[in-house]
This record gives structure tokens, C-alpha cells and sequence, in this order.
């Protein structure tokens, strides 16, 4: 199966900086919605704008739809949709103008589907862009990425600072479209409530490294919170982070968990083991806080 | 909306509780034997996650028996569905967990609490 984006061996710094992306090699399959997360100044705008070409890398190497992304063509351009908080848009025109304006870039731009996302946003089209709220600017945003079906959709955080009516639209709005043709979504976020409902797939960022890259439900299978009741014996080992040994017992995070290693643990521990699954703001904040979180 | 109840909530894998919430509709009647299924995009719209994600539970879902697909005609409950043990214990853990607390908060014994038990499982067999 042909990647929609990969990089091999990536590395960026800007002219006046340290590296901001270090040897990043990420796949991302067709029909994937791909999160890449990361804590703030990670690099993950950065690794958007290499891929969408406003960016070059500074070694190894990145494709977008099957093209150096270097060398983006037009075909190329009329196939990625990019959403960004910091896109200009033209504050003096309305959002029917605007539209009429865009379309003529894109000979596969679906007016049928462009109001149909319109109203499912309840979007202003009359009004200025200037009167537009930040959720308004937000889903008008997303109309413009998405009206002319690409094949890639790279959003920039796409819900931060919007209501939750807001993201809601936004989020059934992806959905109408993901899974139903072949196209793939990279979507870095700090949002984790939606991100965990959207995404398949998620990376992770950290200081300009690719510390993770897999399906959110393995991610989710191998990580457990675990409790040991009672005064368990004080054996640990590599598996096992964020250790706290305190009177009542002994709680870590399981970065292996599988039925071989819960027999395994049930065996060291005794009866008093306790085993419960991660929501991904938590198994995210170990792996942030952790310099050992790889698998 | 959806055939089955369903709220889904952050920690479990998504697939795992949709496989869940359908195996326990089942054992509660809200789905029977040779009902239709909702289509994958019906249920990735309606609990706002991705299809992708609905996909791998019906998948799971038909490889344990529980749905069938019909070609052409989409998915539905298997005629025949037999609960297996470890499910009927995992759906009935909790709420037994929860019973026998209340009941030892309240000072029950267990032949008390056996005794309400039978006499709910009368009371409901009668209605």
C-alpha cells in the first residue's frame, strides 16, 4: 500500500536554531486518521510544513502523495487540504465570496458538499470574515481544506480555543468524509478527548523526536495502571515507570502489558494486583514525563 | 439512535466498549436474535468516532458469532448467539460487585442477599 505521507530520516532546524525535528521517520497510511501529538514547541507545526512544502527539510527526506515534498506541483497542492489557526484569510470579504474566490483553484470543488458542510457548521456566509468568531473562522477553515475532497487533510490544531458546540461540528464533519474515500488525516492536537474518538493512529513528538508511532488500541492494550495492594516484595523492572512504593502498596505504569506479562505480574505480586486501562491523557502525560517510555 | 445503549467513555479502547455495549444489549434483550445491525457509518456519525474504529468492533463482533453478514443486505444479529461465560461474568461483575457492597454496608448476610436475589428474579419471571 502506497503511504499517503512519509519521511525518512527527517531532520529540520531553522537558520538560527538547534534541531527542531531529529531523524523523524513516519508513515502514514491510506484511510488513516494519524494524530500527532507532542507538548508545546515539539515540532509538529513544523513537521506539517515540511509536508505541505512551505518548508525544506535540512536532511533526510519527506514524500506527500507520492511527491517530493520539495517539489509540491500543482496536483499536488489540489490534493492537500491544510488547516492552520494562523492561515490569513481576507477579513474585508464574506464568507460566499471567499468561497467563490477559492473554488476557482480547484477544478474538483464540490459546491454540493461545500453547502452541505456550510449548514451542518451553521456558517455565516453573509457576514464578513472580520465578524467572524474564532470557532466561526475555525469551521470555515475546515470547509475551505475539505470542499475539494483531497486525498490529505493536515490540520494544525484544529480545536483549540472552540466551544464545544463547535467542535462537535467539526468533528462530525470529519467524520462524514473519513472512511468513506480513500484519504488520510495527520491532525496534531493537544485536545485528547477528541483526538482519542478521531484518531487510529497516533504519534508523538518530543523534542524533535518521533517517540511513538502506532495504533491508538495497541497503544491503549499495552498500558495499564497497576496496584499492588498490601506490602508486595520490592522487585521491579524496565517494564515498569513512574514507580511509587508507599505503606499502603506499590502502583506503577505497565508499558507491556499482555496476557503473558498480567500472569507474569499476578505471579510476582500475589492476589492483591490490581490492572485498570488508560484514558490517553494519562498514558500521554507518562510518556511526556518519562525518559524510558518506549516500548 | 443506536439499537443498543452505549456511552463511551476515555480509558477503554473505543472497539473494546462498542463489542462490550452490544454483547451486553444482547444479554439484556435490547438486541435479539436475527435483528439488523446499524451500518458502520450509521454508528461512527452517531457516537462521533471514527469509522475505522466501528469497523474493527464488527469485525471482532462476526468473528465471535454475534453478528452475521448477509451480502448485500448488511449486518444482523446471528440467528443463534450463544453468551459465552467469561462475558455473562464480565458483564455481571460489576453489578454484582455493587450489590454485595450494598448489601454488607446494610448488614445483610449472604443468605439475605441470596434471598432478594431470588425473589427479583420471581418478581420479574411473573411480569
Amino acid at each position: 500500500m502506497n503511504a499517503i505521507v512519509e519521511t525518512q530520516h527527517l531532520s529540520f532546524a531553522y537558520v538560527w536554531g538547534k534541531d527542531v525535528l531529529r531523524d523523524v521517520n513516519l508513515k502514514v497510511k491510506p484511510g488513516s486518521f494519524h494524530a500527532l501529538l507532542g507538548r508545546n514547541g515539539a515540532g509538529k507545526s513544523t513537521l506539517l510544513k515540511i509536508l505541505a512544502g512551505a518548508l525544506q527539510p535540512r536532511e533526510g527526506a519527506s514524500w506527500t502523495l507520492g511527491a517530493d515534498s520539495r517539489r509540491l506541483g500543482v496536483n499536488e497542492w489540489r490534493a492537500i487540504g491544510f488547516l492552520s489557526e494562523a492561515q490569513p484569510l481576507f477579513n474585508g470579504l464574506t464568507g460566499a465570496e471567499t468561497l467563490r474566490f477559492t473554488r476557482q483553484f480547484y477544478p474538483n470543488w464540490d459546491s454540493a458538499f461545500s453547502d452541505h458542510l456550510c449548514k451542518a457548521m451553521e456558517l455565516p456566509l453573509d457576514r464578513k470574515l472580520g465578524s467572524y468568531s474564532k470557532g466561526e473562522r475555525m469551521k470555515f477553515l475546515l470547509l475551505l481544506a475539505m470542499a475539494f475532497h483531497p486525498r490529505l487533510l493536515l490540520l494544525d490544531e484544529p480545536f483549540s480555543g472552540l466551544d464545544v458546540v463547535a467542535k462537535e461540528q467539526l468533528i462530525a464533519c470529519l467524520l462524514e468524509t473519513t472512511g468513506q474515500e480513500q484519504w488520510a488525516v495527520l491532525c496534531a492536537s493537544h485536545d485528547i478527548a477528541e483526538v482519542e474518538r478521531l484518531a487510529d493512529n497516533v504519534a508523538v513528538i518530543d523534542h524533535g523526536l518521533l517517540t511513538l508511532d502506532e495504533p491508538l488500541e495497541s497503544l491503549q492494550g499495552r498500558y495499564r495502571r497497576v496496584q499492588v495492594f498490601g506490602a508486595p516484595a520490592g522487585e521491579t523492572d524496565a517494564g515498569m515507570l513512574h514507580v511509587t512504593q508507599s505503606e499502603n502498596g506499590l502502583s506503577f505504569v505497565e508499558t507491556g502489558f499482555s496476557a503473558v506479562r498480567e500472569a507474569q505480574l499476578r505471579t510476582r505480586y500475589g492476589p492483591g494486583v490490581e490492572f485498570s486501562s488508560m484514558p490517553l491523557r494519562e498514558i500521554l502525560v507518562s510518556v511526556f514525563t518519562s525518559t524510558e517510555a518506549r516500548p | 439512535m443506536l439499537p443498543f445503549p452505549i456511552q463511551i467513555q476515555a480509558g477503554e479502547p473505543i472497539y473494546e466498549q462498542i463489542v462490550h455495549a452490544v454483547k451486553r444489549a444482547l444479554a439484556t434483550g435490547h438486541l435479539r436474535p436475527g435483528d439488523r445491525f446499524p451500518a458502520v457509518r450509521t454508528i461512527s456519525a452517531e457516537l462521533r468516532i471514527n469509522p475505522n474504529t466501528v469497523q474493527k468492533a464488527v469485525t471482532a463482533l462476526v468473528a465471535a458469532g454475534v453478528l452475521e453478514i448477509r451480502s448485500g443486505q448488511g449486518s444482523f444479529v446471528a440467528r443463534s448467539v450463544i453468551a459465552d461465560r467469561r462475558e455473562q461474568a464480565r458483564t455481571l461483575e460489576p453489578l454484582v460487585e455493587r450489590l454485595v457492597i450494598e448489601a454488607s454496608r446494610l448488614g445483610l448476610d449472604e443468605e439475605e442477599l441470596l434471598s432478594f436475589v431470588q425473589k427479583q428474579a420471581r418478581k420479574m419471571k411473573k411480569t
